[in-house]
């Protein structure tokens, strides 16, 4: 019963004798892997179940230094944070992306790609740079948003020492980073629609409302999901950004998990192994959401099968 | 009469939809503009009240104190990030491009085992295993050095999915004949793929090569010694070195972002393209 299935992946000969130099090209992807990926995390899996520093020897603890980090107020504080941020970008990025891609449509091709091109620039620029710049644009004095403000008859805004504030001058730069590089893929997504749907419709005397509500939307159902996965667990990652501008204050307002432990690294004097645990807990997290974009493609290949 | 309506409103939604759109790039490209117009003012210029929007007088000042620097750190970090980035983007390229090869071509014991291996480390968290790696490469001597700084970024489960996938729609016949007249896989991958693929080469190398120059959290756990100082360490170090001298700071941050720039101009469309796929993936 067995012999088909096989025979489907049976090794000939030739394959044999091919073996040999497959695993020799293979090899430098695979050892490097090995060193830099696959052994690290083995360690911190293992590593997060002892209590251990730089100076002190190992001792085994069990979940000890999950229910430590889990209460910890800092990383709790930071979770929050995360939540809020993601709470608070990913529907603006979707909403953003989606509508410009619209305005795009709208658009000759050439002017298109002529705007598309413009507005990807930013996204090729690093958070750290982003963040200089932006420090600047928001100076308190003589930064050019205050002098607008101003100009305008608002108060002057010291954007980086107040919560508030702070978590606003974060999300600029970060929205300001990946509008291109969204809207482009919310722009290809549109484009996928077929234009029949849309005359069907037309043709019925449907609003261009209802056409968004039962045409567009429905058929980029799976960019809308993947989007928001990649959004949802690039945020939970921030680092760059909420580092330069804020280093995750006032008083923990935009301390954010990446900064938590990098912050509990860097000071080789405290425990690691509880630090360890909370960036197990960010796998186990950012696995879970990303495991959403495996059950969407997998329904997808059923719908299609 | 009802053509000619509908004329006038598209006409009309396509003007209004060009202003949005532009309004839109202006305000995107408006950060850098204004950082670009910054570094060519001097300190009472660039933050003066009321603004100042152009430079009375074009200065190249702020260039200047930004390269000669004393210790000539800036300089030296833009020849030595430019080098890590060069040499990463050609080994990245060499090494997952034959992997992506063996797996779109070869046939092996564990090959699935193995690609699953390959593949995974697209899902696991940089900051899960940035604690451990670094632990991992001080054990192996390499702290401050070139190698820590090029080596563990190199080998990207991404880009052997996206070389494979491109191997995968090639078609089989490319390389039969080849076999045929007794070349072996390793001639056929070099004289046959390699210059079949410029395109997926051309879109992760610059990906790869952008990557590198904007890291920023591995290069500073790794490298203290100001020798192998890459570029974004030194753009963080400038608010502190130059404080509120707004102009030099802007001066050195638009050097910084130039090289990944010009590379995105000289490959755009490539480049867009990639986003697609590799979002649509």
């Amino acid at each position: 019963m067995k012999h088909g299935k096989k025979d489907h992946n049976s090794i000939t000969n030739l394959d044999k004798r091919d073996m040999k130099i497959a695993y020799i090209m293979l090899f430098p992807a695979l050892i490097m892997l090995t060193i830099f990926v696959i052994i690290p995390l083995i360690m911190a899996i293992q590593k997060s179940f002892y209590d251990w520093n730089f100076y002190v020897e190992s001792i085994f603890v069990g979940f000890e230094n999950y229910k430590i980090i889990v209460n910890t107020v800092y990383f709790q504080k930071a979770v929050v944070n995360a939540v809020k941020f993601i709470v608070l970008i990913v529907p603006l990025m979707l909403l953003v992306s989606f509508g410009f891609a619209h305005v795009l449509k709208n658009l000759t091709s050439k002017m298109a790609t002529m705007i598309k091109t413009a507005i990807y620039i930013p996204g090729i620029i690093s958070g750290i740079a982003a963040s200089v710049i932006f420090i600047f644009v928001m100076d308190y004095k003589g930064g050019i948003i205050n002098q607008v403000l101003m100009q305008l008859g608002f108060d002057r805004v010291a954007f980086l020492n107040n919560p508030f504030w702070a978590s606003v001058a974060i999300i600029i730069p970060t929205v300001w980073l990946g509008l291109g590089g969204n809207t482009i893929l919310m722009y290809a997504g549109l484009m996928n629609v077929p234009s029949e749907y849309y005359e069907a419709a037309s043709v019925d005397g449907a609003t261009s409302f209802k056409q968004l509500i039962y045409i567009t939307i429905p058929q980029m159902k799976n960019i809308f999901v993947l989007m928001c996965i990649s959004l949802t667990t690039g945020t939970l990652q921030m680092f760059d950004i909420p580092y330069m501008l804020t280093g995750g204050g006032p008083s923990n307002s935009t301390l954010t998990p990446m900064l938590y432990l990098y912050n509990n690294y860097r000071d080789t004097s405290k425990g690691m192994g509880y630090t360890i645990a909370g960036a197990v807990l960010m796998l186990i997290i950012i696995t879970a959401i990303n495991s959403v974009v495996f059950a969407v493609i997998r329904s997808e290949k059923t719908v299609e099968g | 009469m009802v053509i000619i309506m509908k004329n006038t409103t598209k006409t009309i939604s396509r003007i209004v939809n060009s202003i949005i759109a532009l309004a839109v790039a202006f305000i995107a490209l408006f950060p850098l503009l204004w950082m670009v117009l910054a570094s060519f003012k001097n300190k009472k210029e660039v933050l003066a009240v009321p603004l100042k929007i152009l430079p009375k007088v074009w200065s190249m000042e702020n260039f200047k104190t930004v390269f000669e620097d004393g210790t000539m750190a800036y300089a030296r970090s833009i020849f030595v990030t430019m080098l890590v980035a060069v040499i990463a983007v050609v080994l990245s390229l060499l090494i997952n491009m034959m992997a992506g090869y063996v797996f779109a071509r070869m046939n092996f014991y564990f090959k699935k085992f193995l690609w699953i291996y390959c593949i995974i480390s697209m899902y696991i968290p940089g900051m899960t295993i940035l604690l451990t790696s670094y632990l991992v490469v001080h054990r192996l001597g390499m702290l401050d050095t070139l190698a820590v700084l090029i080596l563990p970024g190199v080998v990207s489960g991404y880009n052997i999915f996206f070389f494979r996938q491109f191997f995968l729609n090639l078609p089989l016949s490319l390389e039969e004949a080849a076999m045929i007249d007794g070349a072996g896989r390793i001639k056929i991958f070099f004289r046959i793929f390699i210059p079949l693929s410029k395109s997926p080469m051309v879109v992760l190398g610059a990906g790869t090569f952008i990557g590198y120059w904007n890291s920023f959290l591995w290069p500073s756990m790794t490298i203290t010694q100001p020798k192998y100082m890459q570029i974004m360490q030194i753009i963080r170090s400038l608010k502190s070195v130059y404080s509120t001298n707004y102009g030099a700071i802007m001066a050195g941050t638009a050097i910084a972002v130039i090289p990944p720039i010009v590379l995105f101009f000289i490959f755009q469309k490539h480049i867009v393209k990639g986003v697609v796929l590799s979002g649509l993936k």
